[in-house]
């Protein structure tokens, strides 16, 4: 049975210039019990399509063709007709969990609210169908949650409220725009389970918005790959990931670095340049308590120590909160370390004065993840890549610096007419380029990327991840690569660290950490991690670790793959990390069975 | 809570003595003093009458003496220009006149701000919109020195409707002109603060999920956006107060209310030191108070705010 039908979409947008055709005439049905994925980069239209059929374009849009929900028209209603059908018949979960709830606004209240509007509910009777679906979607003490704010809930537990009440009224369809986007790796994979449950239990019809190509393999029946404000092609999952038609869908499985599969860095010898010792990094975090609050340390780095060797890519993963910024960070001393030693080319680079430290930042370089807000507004992108040459080669003449520019711009893909461009004229990927630029123009031996890719779309994600890996083969620059994005790590990195609280829990070659990981929490990483190919994801098991990533001021989460030692009362025992083959480094832990029977318990 | 509170009004003791210091140390170290005029006093007698205030003592002795006498006595000294008055007296008598009118115009300019605002973001790019914003900058391009003239001027002399200075116990038809003199440009910005803060709101993703959720528009703007909207405008709010309180002078001139604006501008120009430090003593408070009022507001408007 078809749910939602489209037919010839067509969404516009007014804009100083003109109007902007941003949809150009889709067609497409959704039926019944099961979920279509409408794929494509950013502003491919693909939101943009759905916000039109439910009437949520900004006040410049218009949209025109026909939309039909069960066979009723519902494109361009008036509000109060439309209203009748969102929340009720249509639910709609968005990317980012953080800031799609109300913050003045208790979780119940939110929720209850549905139920008021559209059966009519209240008192105790919205009460309990709001927490049978808490209760449902998976919520620990869902009870409480009702009475709390969203800010108080985890990004997770936001995105299943968010499900939770757009599935109240129980709708024929659940549109989820890029879901899971914002969410860690095994966050996302819990909330992928539960929308495919509820579309197996409940028949509803899942309309999912994505870019990713491992979460379509994993969630969908039938796609959609969408490009410029068109499908360029359509069919069933295992068609198109077996074998795709058009030249974009090919290059979009191409761009998709995978974890299971294909190049990754390899082993590498060489002297060692870096050598970080027991690295810690403490924040004075102020608490509740006495009159005038006393303050705690939150053990954001809590010793690591790692060596790196020239031209060689150490890349560092883990979720949210788990340091990896604060860790490089402290490395180049941009914030200051607590304790623990930095020796940079023998030097210790913890104990340098500025003068000092400034003459070595010649040769230590970070290259940030925003691109646009990383690079001064008010320069020309040829002044901010010319800026460290100012600082470290002042002897050049203005020509001879503009030489060097040009020369690097080259070097890294930007066209010399962007001389004189700014930031804001130019695309997201560009600006990277210009970031990597800055960072590369005195060939410095240590490039930090700090989420360097993540916020770039897949095609040119690919693209910056194939020059950052060129530009070490011509240069010989060693690189901390951190990502949560593990399928990255994999590709560009020789070694991969995984932290867990401020801790390695596991450190060794790219290829041992994805293929054989022996500490449980690279293992459930690596298990969540969405593999672009349907047939393969669908295979596998995951190792769930049941519970929340807990907070790192949590003194006993640091203990949490060690429950024997927590049981023995030694809750200030660190895990020892332990070579169990020759450069394989796991943190000391407990059996798997045991810490999945703990948390159970 | 409760600890925050006292925590708060703790840390205000110091920060009110150290302006207290400061007021003191900058108005001797002008040139002058109360009894210096233009025909000089026989030294004798200036010294006479310095002695008998106290002046011819050590800085640090006087410093001390006042603040004696002020946590001790609560008495804030005589003036030394208004003869047989002192400083209790004058603030006793002008204050309440202030602070009568000032919470009048601070709850006009509010109320009608925060109302022009919403109308107009609601009704964004409609007559209704143009209209209120054009009130707005109209308003806020009328600071209280121009529209206390221009009121008296079509009220009183033209119109004859309402009397154009005087106080008469605070009744009705002697409140109007000086409230609207004071408020019209706080009313401005009010509005203009709360038009911008609610289109911002109005385009965060929260409002996008409550009209996902089949929201009527009203329970959408009064359950969802309302509480955001104003966290900007309760900011600015804090120190309007304070402002229709000490700014008001021009409303005590023009209207001939007898409020406390005048004395604490008067008692600068005449070296009245002991009127003067009354009286920065006071406003000092009052901000103190109100920041502290601001600062609770938030975290009834935004949960996220722990103290």
């Amino acid at each position: 049975m078809t749910i939602l039908s489209v037919k010839d979409l067509r969404v516009g947008f007014e804009t100083q210039d003109g109007r902007f055709e941003a949809v150009k005439g889709v067609s497409f049905d959704i039926r019944a019990g099961e979920c279509l994925g409408i794929v494509g980069e950013s502003g491919s239209g693909k939101s943009q399509s759905f916000m039109a059929a439910m009437g949520l374009l900004p006040p410049n849009g218009s949209a025109s063709g026909s939309v039909t929900l069960a066979g009723k028209e519902i494109l361009n209603l008036p509000v109060g007709k439309l209203n009748r059908v969102r929340g009720a018949d249509v639910g709609m979960i968005f990317q980012d969990p953080l800031t799609a709830l109300t913050p003045h606004l208790k979780v119940g209240e939110q929720m209850a609210e549905v139920l008021k509007v559209h059966r009519g509910l209240s008192g105790a009777q919205a009460r309990k169908l709001c927490l049978d679906w808490l209760e449902r979607v998976r919520i620990p003490e869902a009870a409480r949650r009702m009475k709390q704010y969203p800010h108080e809930l985890s990004g997770g537990m936001r995105q299943r409220v968010m499900i939770a009440q757009a599935m109240l009224c129980e709708p024929k369809l659940l549109i989820a725009d890029e879901p899971t986007t914002a969410l860690d790796v095994t966050v996302q994979a819990e909330v992928l389970d539960l929308m495919d449950e509820l579309k197996r239990e409940l028949g509803t019809a899942i309309a999912l918005i994505t870019h990713d190509m491992g979460v379509v393999a994993r969630m969908c029946d039938r796609i959609k790959v969408m490009r410029l404000g068109a499908f360029v092609e359509e069919g069933e999952v295992h068609d198109i990931f077996a074998a795709p038609q058009h030249d974009y869908t090919r290059r979009l499985l191409d761009a998709m670095p995978r974890i299971d599969k294909g190049e990754s860095g390899g082993h590498i010898e060489g002297e060692e340049i870096l050598r970080v010792e027991d690295m810690k990094v403490h924040f004075p975090i102020k608490v509740e308590g006495g009159l005038f609050g006393k303050t705690v340390p939150l053990k954001a780095v809590n010793g690591v120590t790692f060596g790196l060797k020239a031209g060689e890519t150490l890349g560092i993963v883990g979720e949210s909160g788990c340091g990896k910024s604060t860790l490089a960070r402290a490395v180049l001393r941009l914030i200051d370390p607590s304790d623990g030693s930095v020796s940079w080319l023998g030097k210790p680079l913890h104990a340098m004065d500025k003068k000092a430290l400034k003459a070595e930042r010649e040769d230590l370089q970070i290259v940030f993840q925003d691109p646009l807000a990383s690079l001064d507004p008010r320069m020309t992108i040829a002044d901010s890549i010319a800026e460290p040459l100012k600082t470290y080669r002042p002897g050049l003449t203005k020509s001879e610096r503009r030489e060097e520019v040009l020369k690097m711009m080259e070097r890294v893909g930007l066209e010399a007419e962007k001389y004189n461009r700014y930031p804001h004229e130019l695309s997201g990927g560009q600006n990277q380029r210009v970031g990597i630029a800055r960072a590369m123009i005195n060939r410095p031996k240590l490039i930090i990327c700090d989420e360097a890719v993540s916020a770039l779309d897949v095609s040119i994600q690919a693209q910056i991840v194939a020059l950052l890996k060129e530009l070490q083969a011509e240069f010989g620059m060693s690189m901390l690569f951190i990502s949560h994005d593990l399928s990255v790590v994999r590709e560009i990195s020789n070694r991969i660290m995984v932290l867990y609280l401020g801790r390695i829990v596991e450190l060794a070659d790219a290829e041992t950490v994805c293929s054989a990981p022996r500490h449980p929490y690279t293992r459930s990483l690596i298990s969540a991690v969405p593999i672009p190919d349907p047939a393969a994801e669908r295979a596998r098991t995951r190792i769930r670790l049941p519970g929340e990533l807990p907070s790192p001021l949590d003194a006993k989460a640091a203990l949490r793959f060690l429950p024997s030692k927590l049981a023995a009362g030694e809750t200030d025992y660190v895990p020892q990390l332990e070579e169990v083959a020759p450069g394989h480094f796991v943190a000391e832990h407990d059996d798997l069975d045991r810490i999945m029977a703990e948390d159970a318990a | 809570m409760l600890i925050y509170v006292i925590r708060r009004l703790l840390v205000a003791i110091p920060t009110i003595a150290l302006l207290v210091v400061a007021s003191f140390l900058m108005m001797h170290l002008a040139p002058g003093g109360p009894f210096t005029s233009e025909r000089p006093l026989p030294p004798e007698v200036l010294a006479n009458i310095e002695a008998q205030y106290g002046l011819d003592q050590p800085l640090w002795k006087q410093l001390w003496d006042y603040f004696y006498n002020i946590v001790v006595h609560f008495d804030f000294g005589p003036s030394f220009v208004q003869k047989d008055r002192t400083v209790n007296d004058i603030i006793a008598q002008g204050f309440p006149i202030s602070l009568t009118y000032g919470s009048l115009a601070f709850l006009a300019a509010t109320i009608i701000g925060v109302v022009l605002g919403i109308a107009a973001a609601i009704r964004h790019n409609s007559w209704v919109d143009y209209f209120a914003v054009s009130i707005g900058i109209a308003a806020q391009a009328l600071p209280n020195f121009i529209m206390g003239p221009i009121l008296i001027l079509t009220f009183t002399l033209w119109l004859g409707v309402l009397p154009g200075g005087g106080w008469n116990g605070g009744q009705w038809e002697y409140l109007v002109l000086p409230v609207i003199a004071l408020s019209t440009s706080y009313m401005g910005s009010i509005a203009r603060i709360t038009r911008s803060s609610m289109l911002e709101v109005m385009n965060s993703n929260f409002i996008r999920t409550a009209r996902a959720k089949g929201l009527p528009a009203r329970a959408i703007i009064w359950r969802h956006a309302m509480k955001p909207t104003l966290l900007p405008v309760i900011s600015y709010l804090g120190p309007v107060f304070v402002y229709v309180l000490t700014g008001s002078v021009f409303v005590d001139l023009y209207f001939s209310t007898g409020g406390l604006g005048q004395s604490f501008v008067s008692s600068a120009l005449t070296r009245d030191y002991a009127v003067l430090l009354g009286v920065t003593i006071l406003y000092g408070t009052l901000t103190v108070l109100v920041n502290l009022a601001t600062d609770l507001a938030y975290a009834w408007f935004d949960p996220k705010i722990r103290y």
